[in-house]
């Protein structure tokens, strides 16, 4: 087989069609409106600001991505469908746009991940596109998990770095437990981004 | 893995919003035991109705569009080749005078009422894909210095594991040479060149292929 190179990314740019997500606010709890069944797992909300260089919210339109495991600690690939572990009514990936740097995600508390014998903490992967990059890509955790003092990707990171991948419990919203991140794009504070490309 | 740290992301010059947004800190490498939770599934796609693949009309049977009809053609494969199947291509693209129909994009350049300049298509089975649009305008991207981009068309890949936001530019376009973005492409600016042809369709002004490889492990499920 012949290796072909890669297309690059290239940004997004300022006028990324919203219809193509539509929403500032992804809900993965509710699969089917309407309709009376729901993932199992704890429900959260997750706030999202998106920061620039000079802490101030990062406008215009863009687009990211969320995935994540279920409650029980799973993700979804093509060939785990028939497991009993994977929750028919959570798919763990959706599209979402912010119009001014913030954006919401409705979903359940995801799982601890099995890794070999031991266990991932419970995260999610945000892929941002937006004005300014072409692309990137980080995970994030929540503070109130025990499991985030073994995860290999925090431990991975130098020690002061690693509470910059952190969201924190906020005050309730509609009775739900809210957690709030933020995520600097750049400058004090710059949250650590990956490289799926290279790694 | 013989790199001890990911790519540093560069600023295109004269673009003030990368300067604010691009990490100073070069990307961090996936340690192997957190790798395959970087892998998304997207399980569920869209199907896009018959037709959403033209970009000339707004909806079949209404009037065309203003500007040259293009057809832009092309396939969607990993690295080694192998088609992406059933994937979501989504595009989007200034009408004829360079205008986007965003609600925000501030420029002076008339709107078509018959140019709504997004589309989209699932790949065939062999990974292929077809677009008929408008063949853009350049359009003013930094009016206080006059800075114009070149015509080009944004494409989003989503399906599998695959996802990938690129753009194809035009050869011979003047403005390709200060563009930020094009030049951020570097050694790849050329594989980001819609390869021109005649078209076979009547009233077509050209037809532009654009292959579409999606790299890294991301591109296919990991086998």
């Amino acid at each position: 087989m012949t290796n072909l190179l890669p297309t690059s990314d290239d940004t997004i740019g300022p006028y990324f069609p919203p219809c193509f997500a539509a929403r500032e606010r992804l809900d993965l709890r509710t699969p089917f409106p309407g309709m009376n069944v729901a993932p199992a797992g704890t429900p959260i909300r997750i706030q999202v600001q998106m920061l620039d260089t000079f802490g101030k919210l990062a406008g215009g339109c863009s687009l990211i991505d969320v995935w994540q495991a279920n409650a029980a600690g799973v993700l979804r690939r093509p060939d785990n469908a028939g497991d009993a572990a994977v929750d028919t009514y959570f798919e763990g990936f959706g599209r979402v746009i912010s119009r001014d740097g913030t954006f919401e995600i409705d979903t359940v508390k995801p799982g601890a991940v099995k890794n070999g014998q031991s266990a991932r903490a419970p995260h999610f992967t945000l892929t941002f596109f937006c004005d300014g990059f072409n692309r990137l890509v980080s995970q994030f955790f929540f503070d109130d998990e025990p499991l985030n003092a073994g995860d290999p990707l925090l431990l991975s990171l130098p020690p002061e770095l690693r509470d910059r991948l952190v969201a924190r419990r906020v005050d309730d919203v509609d009775g739900v437990a809210t957690y709030l991140l933020q995520v600097r794009f750049r400058g004090e504070n710059e949250t650590p981004f990956f490289d799926d490309l290279l790694s | 893995m013989t790199t001890s740290h990911g790519r540093k992301l560069v600023i295109g010059p004269t673009d003030r919003t990368s300067e604010q947004r691009t990490p100073e800190s070069p990307l961090f490498l996936i340690p192997e035991a957190a790798r395959e939770s970087f892998v998304p599934f997207v399980a569920t796609l869209p199907v896009p109705r018959p037709g959403e693949n033209d970009l000339t009309r707004i909806a079949a049977g209404r009037p065309l569009a203003e500007g040259d009809r293009i057809e832009v053609t092309g396939r969607l494969t990993d690295e080694r080749g192998r088609p992406i199947r059933h994937a979501l291509i989504e595009i989007w693209n200034a009408n004829k005078w360079g205008r986007y129909t965003h609600s925000d994009d501030p420029a002076v350049q008339p709107l078509d009422p018959n140019f709504l300049g997004i589309g989209r298509t699932l790949t065939d089975s062999d990974g292929n894909y077809s677009f008929y649009t408008i063949d853009p305008g350049a359009y003013l991207a930094r009016p206080d210095i006059g800075r114009w981009r070149p015509k080009h068309v944004h494409f989003s890949i989503l399906g599998s594991s695959a996802r990938l936001v690129t753009q194809m530019y035009f050869p011979g376009d003047p403005y390709l040479e200060k563009d930020p973005s094009f030049f951020l492409l570097g050694d790849a600016q050329q594989r980001h060149l819609g390869v021109r042809s005649d078209s076979h369709l009547d009233g077509f002004a050209g037809a532009y292929h654009f292959d579409i490889t999606v790299g890294g492990r991301n591109a296919t499920f990991f086998e």
